[in-house]
């Protein structure tokens, strides 16, 4: 999480992360990690499942 | 990319989410479709919207898809009205019109405000089948 927020204060353009569907894949993001990265992050942030 | 959805209303984050989806858009050789979601009407004794309510509803409409689109220039675009609850109706429109990206911006609520009225795009996320871009 720190890490991407980071991302803040770097030159990134964007943000991806894959989240959690209701199918759980276990190597995405779990749900409220991606839900509190898209409230945090000031950059855009593309949410794939 | 073929089609990019963007949710559109009459805040300035949804503007600067209709320009970085033209950007990606232009890159792309992708169209746009700008989708706005209508306010649900207060009814009048009979059931139906109040003329007053649809004259301004009608008057805002057309400003903020005037607005999308001037900021879509040089992007193939086109309009689409949708009704229900934002996040499912742009969550449906997305899945039946087959788009590649749906692209929002986010109001940026407080915390107290978030979990009172929550937020369209947080919704967004957890029922969208596309993926999802967050503009701030």
């Amino acid at each position: 999480m720190k890490k991407v927020l980071a991302a803040d204060r770097k030159q990134f353009d964007l943000v991806v992360i894959g989240r959690h569907g209701r199918e759980a894949v276990s190597s995405f993001l779990p749900a409220h990690i991606a839900d509190r990265l898209v409230r945090l992050c000031r950059k855009p942030i593309l949410v794939t499942r | 990319m073929k089609r990019i959805l963007v949710a559109v209303d009459d805040s300035e984050t949804s503007l600067r989410a209709v320009r970085l989806a033209a950007e990606i858009a232009a890159a792309s050789k992708a169209e746009l479709l700008l989708a706005h979601v209508l306010v649900a009407p207060p009814a009048d004794l009979y059931g139906l919207p109040t003329p007053e309510f649809q004259r301004i509803q009608q008057k805002v409409v057309n400003e903020i898809v005037t607005k999308a689109a001037a900021a879509a220039e040089g992007v193939r675009a086109e309009t689409r009205l949708l009704k229900g609850k934002p996040a499912e109706a742009i969550a449906d429109a997305a899945v039946s019109s087959n788009v590649d990206l749906v692209v929002v911006g986010s109001r940026g609520r407080g915390a107290v405000t978030r979990v009172l009225l929550g937020s369209t795009s947080d919704r967004l996320i957890n029922i969208c089948e596309k993926p999802v871009l967050i503009v701030h």
